[in-house]
């Protein structure tokens, strides 16, 4: 489904990404921890296509994903902080390379809809003045013309928990964690294949975040939607992946079953991350 | 001595049916840390915002908000700033969203205060990050790195009072507990009083002296930490307890509320947890409860778990 191989990127001397490689099953689930800074984000940001890497490669269902950086090469600083419009979902639609052009028009959207990330700010990556309902609305419009959207819809919805009022409302007039909800609910609205999420359950609570995770691991089952999670949260990793990354500055430095990796960690790092769970004191 | 003394506070938003807070009461005495916790959307981030005096557009509030002795809701804007510049900061939930993508680090530090480059060298050590931050732009940096950022900035008047929406959500474990650990210090060493708003119960029982738990603009339950989380009152923060997830066990799936909190567009006539709650009866959708004291806790429950066992 998702295989990452040998993939680098710097930025001057910062080596941020060094030699990644993983691979993700269909219906697989891949947790990814490490400190801040240790390049989840980036390695997240490349698989998306959103960046290019200094070498590797990204396939997803057999496709090789670099062919669709295609030559346009953004100055640098704004890579990381791309307009909003390139983050909506159909970004892949307005740039299109030769070779994906010829591939026409349903198949071009079959990729960009192939991957989706949710991302750890999401206020950053909603449009400002669209509405939760709008932009279920128009994602839907694109990928699925034919579909009853009203009903659609109102299923997303309550999926990730938002009422009629939340749905009507501008990302302004949200709270943090409604926002996130929106930016969950328009990645699941084109049924990815691979699902990627930047810390993007953490800002949620504890209630909402486990009707997410439980609903994220029906989809798994149902639909065979593998899962990228990338988390600082140890109880998440252990409830919901099967597989875990550890990377630090850069690199892997530890890789295994979730249930191996948490019990008896090899690395002095991840030994480090399990003795950093707050827990009350005493 | 409190240095934040939240009364009634009551806030009512154009287009709704209820008040979006609906007589909160709190306090942060000094030197202490309080966490304040509870649902998406309850309004944890529009109570700390209004201690910075900070109203969405149309709104109109109700009640007490002093800060350091000074009723925050009545001072002039430039009495305000003054508040904002030197007793009380802020760290926001979305790093990025606090900080103009254009300035480098360095100068954001430094903006309104001058001469305190020195300061601003110290603070950037003192959080964890190389000096070439300073050089550095926001979209140079990852996430937890601008928190960082951000906890420096927040530190640079030496603040009475330090309010943190959700600081460490971005943040990985390791950092996390650097990042709280540097929170206490500061707290040691100036006296600080910290709110801290979070999702993270174990973070909170972990960090705060006293917490409070919020349910659809209300406090549900407040108490000391130690006890709160072992021996929680409220139904809801038995629930919330219930739906962490945890290292140690993998569960088939997580335990969660049924249902969804009450839309801001219908009134509440009892309490307003009642409709999800396992231990409602009829009383409790017709009567909000009052709350009420036992040692050194509050609880608003008509039915709320004796001694406090789980539910
Ligand atoms: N556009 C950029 N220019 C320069 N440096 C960058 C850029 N983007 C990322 N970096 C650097 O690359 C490294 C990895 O960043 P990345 O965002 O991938 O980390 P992360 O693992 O996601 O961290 P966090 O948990 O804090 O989000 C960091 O040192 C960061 O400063
Ligand atoms: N500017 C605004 N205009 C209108 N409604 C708003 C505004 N800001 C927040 N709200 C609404 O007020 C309620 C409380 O929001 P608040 O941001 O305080 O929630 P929160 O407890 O911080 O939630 P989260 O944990 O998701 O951040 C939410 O239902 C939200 O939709
Ligand atoms: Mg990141
Ligand atoms: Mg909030």
């Amino acid at each position: 489904m998702l295989e990452v191989d040998g993939l680098s990127k710097s930025y001057g001397s910062v080596r941020a990404v060094r030699d990644v490689s993983f691979t993700l099953a269909a219906g697989g689930s891949l947790g990814v921890v490490g400190e801040s800074g240790s390049g989840k984000t980036t390695t997240a940001r490349i698989i998306l296509g959103l960046e290019r890497p200094d070498a590797g490669s990204v396939t997803v269902d057999g496709h090789d994903r670099s062919l669709r950086l295609g030559s346009v090469r953004r100055p640098d600083h704004s890579e990381r902080r791309p307009d909003r419009s390139e983050r909506r979902p159909d970004r892949s639609e307005r740039r299109p390379d030769r070779s994906v052009r010829r591939r026409g028009r349903a198949e071009r959207l079959r990729l960009a809809r192939a991957v989706q990330i949710v991302f750890q700010d999401p206020f950053l990556s909603l449009d400002p003045r669209l509405s939760a309902r709008t932009v279920l609305r128009e994602t839907l419009k694109l990928h699925f013309p034919d579909l009853d959207h009203a009903r659609r819809i109102a299923e997303l919805l309550d999926q990730v928990g938002l009422g009629e009022r939340e749905a009507d409302a501008l990302p302004r007039h949200l709270s943090g964690g409604q926002r996130q909800r929106v930016a969950i609910a328009r990645a699941l609205a084109v049924e990815p294949s691979v699902l990627v999420l930047d810390e993007a359950v953490a800002a949620l609570d504890v209630c909402v975040q486990a009707q997410i995770l439980n609903l994220l691991a029906d989809l798994r089952e149902r639909t065979g939607t593998a899962f990228l999670f990338i988390t600082h949260d140890l109880g998440v990793v252990s409830q919901v992946t099967d597989h875990l990354v550890v990377m630090r500055q850069g690199e892997v430095v530890e890789r295994g079953t979730t249930a191996e990796v948490l019990a008896d960690p090899r690395h002095a790092y991840t030994r480090l991350l399990l003795a950093s769970v707050p827990r009350p004191p005493g | 001595m409190s240095v934040l003394r939240v009364n009634g506070l009551r806030m009512w938003l154009p287009g709704t049916a209820r008040p979006v807070l609906d007589g909160v009461e709190l306090s942060v005495g000094e030197g202490e840390t309080v966490a304040l916790v509870g649902e998406s959307g309850s309004g944890k981030s529009l109570t700390s915002r209004a201690v910075l005096g900070l109203l969405p557009d149309g709104a109109s509030v109700e009640g007490g908000v002093e800060v350091a002795g000074q009723d925050v809701l009545a001072l002039a804007p430039s009495r305000l700033r003054e508040l904002r510049r030197r007793t009380v900061a802020m760290i926001f939930q979305d790093p990025r969203a606090g900080i103009n993508p254009l300035r480098r680090i360095g100068d954001f530090l430094v903006e309104g205060r001058p001469g305190s480059q020195d300061r601003a060298r110290e603070l950037v050590a003192a959080v964890g990050l190389e000096a070439r931050v300073l050089r550095q732009y926001p979209h140079q940096l990852s996430g937890g790195m601008l928190q960082r950022v951000m906890i420096a900035g927040a530190l640079m008047g030496d603040p009475k009072l330090l309010l943190c929406d959700e600081p460490t959500t971005a943040l990985d474990v390791t950092t996390q507990a650097e990042i709280v650990a540097l929170l206490a210090e500061v707290r040691r060493r100036y006296g600080t009083g910290l709110l801290f708003v979070t999702h993270d119960l174990e973070l909170a029982a972990a960090i705060a002296d006293r917490v409070y738990v919020m349910y659809a603009g209300r406090i549900a339950e407040s108490g000391p930490a130690a006890t709160l989380f072992t021996r929680p009152r409220h139904p809801y923060t038995a629930a919330l307890l219930a739906a962490t997830p945890r290292v140690e066990t993998r569960q088939a799936r997580l335990a969660t509320i049924p249902g969804q909190p009450p839309d801001l567009r219908t009134e509440l006539t009892g309490c307003a947890f009642a409709p999800r709650c396992p231990r409602a009866t009829p009383q409790c959708h017709d009567d909000p409860p009052e709350p009420l004291v036992y040692g050194e806790g509050i609880v608003a429950c008509h039915h709320s778990i004796p001694g406090g066992e789980r539910a």
